[in-house]
């Protein structure tokens, strides 16, 4: 099982990869902290078992087995193979300040998991999209200000009027209700 | 006979019946789109309304929106890389990077034109082949399951991108994901970490959206450049010649999608899956599968609505639902005082025959809303991007909530969104992942229930089906592993050329 990629353009990559042995070798020791740690703590097996197949942990082993053993593979791979294929983030071209933009995402993802019940989802929606527009590099505040506004509030209105999703208001509930 | 075709005729031929097929359709389209908004969840939404309808046309108004919704889902997996139902992931594998190369236009016709002549496939499949087919899914027991989800597991090696270990070890990370939540046989907890939002298993759309799409929103913000460079002035379209060259690839898709529709419980996604899988592995270029072969999102398109009819099939032979928006769908009959199953070929035949012909006319209409669609949709590519992105995000966090109205899904999006943010930055595909977590359960269930009915494991082998799919996922194994060696063998030859 050997791993070589030829590039779009045609050219053919072929070379060792140091990530690749760290992903590997990473792969197996989770596997293995998973195999001796999670699984025990966290699948309950009854006693009645009659089978080894019939046990709630039966798959959940084999898997992290064989995750292990490719990990292996992979990193055995990446030291001895003839070669192993260019990464596909290796076409990754970060733009600058590219880790504070992601962490702002991240937040922004976050924000929307745990803000709505409280701030009611219409206004996070909307400081979601703002700050989006921002780091996503529109200028005119004018056109920021109303696609801040009102794309949010079409989303909004079709999943709660036309979806009938029931979506937390927080304290806006009462305001809607009206 | 005749007569009871002719009094089917004139049950279907109402202005009503055509109405609610154009309307089901066109909901169907737009709702499937929207990601997280699947196409069983529109039919369930449309149940109430069908109360007071006659039995055909409030049956013809949920087939209409099933329909629609399959095909609708392939429209934002090509565009924005968020597939609007869990059949069209397997869509943008090949969909998104034409849409990239800018042939959003050509991605989406392809995908319309293998939906319909699916379509219209599955439903030949349903008129003709109803009691043929459904009496030979009968012959289907667990270990018969098992192995037909197994050979189904196979086309992980065809999925797996650049690099074939990662690819399995993302199939079998997918498969161990699926095990979490109660135990199915003993009702004890597996991997849920006492949280009880995790006792139903992992929600498969916020997955799939935290996959597919979320990855894609991050990656515009920290790329310098934007990875979604799509045309804005899209106007290439299907050539006679790559629709012939395509043909057999969606014929071939149409009928797995009816072989494995007509089984209860695989599902349009592994059809899907399984119909691309097939086309890769007959494709004298399979290296350009993942990089916007038109050939793929044919496979994918196929494969999943070639399921929309056959589906049916065991519903209306034995009154057994293929799937979750089937069993919507016999509630529907039910509502109207109908018992699908043989009885009813004997009792209701008219009706039956009604509803034959509007799933014909819907096929019909579901290409004239798909075009239609199509010019519309098609212009989101001209949204500018910085705009475009925060409006996919607003509809993966609401599509998400919206699946269980819990916030839960949507940290389950946030987490699968940097899982697969870092999967595709080591180089590692995920749609084996996903492939893993649709058919892991159907895996080990059928596993545990052979296991149940014999205690033994000759039960694997007592069926001449369980021979048949053995030898097929030996075959499928080897000829997949031979292949990715000998294109592994060519590129290092011409490396060392190089």
């Amino acid at each position: 099982m050997s791993d070589t990629s030829v590039e779009a353009g045609g050219a053919p990559v072929a070379r060792r990869s140091m990530r690749d042995v760290v992903f590997g070798l990473a792969t197996a020791a989770v596997s293995l902290v998973f195999a001796l740690v999670v699984i025990p703590a966290f699948i309950s097996v009854p006693a009645s078992v009659k089978a080894a197949p019939l046990s709630p942990a039966f798959l959940p082993y084999v898997l992290t087995g064989l995750i292990g053993l490719l990990g292996l593979v992979c990193a055995a791979q990446a030291l001895f193979g003839q070669g192993v294929p260019k990464e596909d983030g290796e076409g990754f071209d970060p733009a600058s300040g590219w880790f504070w933009k992601a962490l702002l995402v991240l937040v922004i993802l976050a924000a929307f998991c745990w803000l709505p019940e409280s701030f009611g989802t219409l206004p996070v929606a909307i400081f979601a999209m703002a700050v989006l527009l921002v780091i996503g590099g529109e200028r005119s505040w004018m056109t920021g200000v109303a696609v801040a506004i009102l794309v949010p509030l079409f989303v909004w209105l079709f999943f709660t009027q036309v979806a009938q999703v029931p979506l937390p208001e927080g304290p806006l509930e009462e305001l809607i209700a009206l | 006979m005749m007569e009871n075709i002719g009094l089917g005729l004139s049950l279907f031929f109402t202005l009503q019946n055509f109405v609610a097929i154009g309307i089901g359709v066109m909901i169907g389209v737009v709702i499937g789109s929207i990601p997280g908004l699947t196409a069983t969840m529109a039919v369930a939404l449309a149940l109430p309304f069908t109360f007071s309808l006659p039995p055909v046309t409030g049956i013809l108004l949920l087939v209409g929106i099933y329909k629609g919704g399959i095909f609708g889902g392939s429209i934002s997996a090509i565009l924005i890389r968020a597939p609007g139902t869990p059949a069209a992931a397997c869509t943008t594998l090949d969909g998104y990077p034409m849409a990239r190369r800018g042939e959003a236009g050509k991605a989406l016709q392809m995908a319309l034109y293998a939906s319909c002549i699916a379509d219209v496939i599955s439903n030949l499949a349903l008129i003709f082949l109803a009691g043929t087919i459904a009496s030979f899914a009968l012959e289907f027991g667990p270990p018969e399951y098992f192995w037909l989800i197994a050979f189904s597991l196979t086309i992980v090696i065809s999925i797996s991108g650049s690099s074939l270990t990662k690819g399995i070890i993302s199939g079998l990370l997918g498969v161990l994901l699926s095990t979490v939540g109660l135990d199915l046989v003993y009702g004890t907890q597996r991997l849920t970490f006492d949280n009880f939002n995790l006792m139903g298993g992992i929600s498969y759309i916020p997955l799939l959206i935290g996959l597919f799409a979320i990855p894609e929103v991050v990656e515009f913000y920290v790329q310098r450049a934007s990875p979604l460079n799509v045309s804005s002035s899209d106007k290439s379209r299907v050539s006679w010649a790559e629709f012939k060259r395509c043909l057999p690839t969606i014929v071939r898709g149409s009928f797995i999608g009816v072989a494995l529709g007509s089984v209860p419980g695989i599902g349009a996604t592994a059809a899907s899956f399984l119909s691309y899988g097939e086309a890769r592995r007959n494709s004298k270029t399979p290296e350009t599968f993942g990089r916007g072969e038109i050939k793929g999102v044919a496979a994918a398109e196929s494969g999943n609505n070639g399921v929309a009819g056959a589906t049916l099939i065991p519903l209306l032979a034995l009154g057994i639902p293929g799937d979750v928006v089937t069993a919507v769908i016999l509630g529907a009959f039910m509502l109207q005082g109908l018992t699908p199953g043989p009885l009813m070929f004997q009792d209701n035949i008219d009706l039956i025959y009604a509803l034959f012909c509007g799933m014909i006319v819907a096929s019909i209409f579901l290409f004239g809303s798909g075009l239609f669609a199509i010019r519309y949709f098609a212009r989101i590519t001209d949204v500018p991007r910085h705009i475009l992105i925060p409006l996919v995000l607003m509809f993966c966090v609401f599509g998400s909530y919206a699946v269980q109205n819990q916030m839960f899904d949507v940290l389950i999006m946030l987490c699968f969104g940097i899982l697969g943010f870092l999967m595709a930055r080591i180089g590692m595909s995920t749609p084996p992942l996903l492939i893993g977590f649709i058919l892991g359960p159907l895996f080990e269930d059928n596993l545990r229930r052979s296991y149940l009915i014999a205690n033994d494991a000759s039960v694997f082998v007592r069926s001449p089906i369980c021979w048949f799919f053995i030898a097929a996922t030996a075959l499928s194994l080897f000829i997949g592993l031979r292949k990715e060696f000998q294109s592994a063998r060519a590129a290092r030859e011409r490396a060392a050329a190089a």
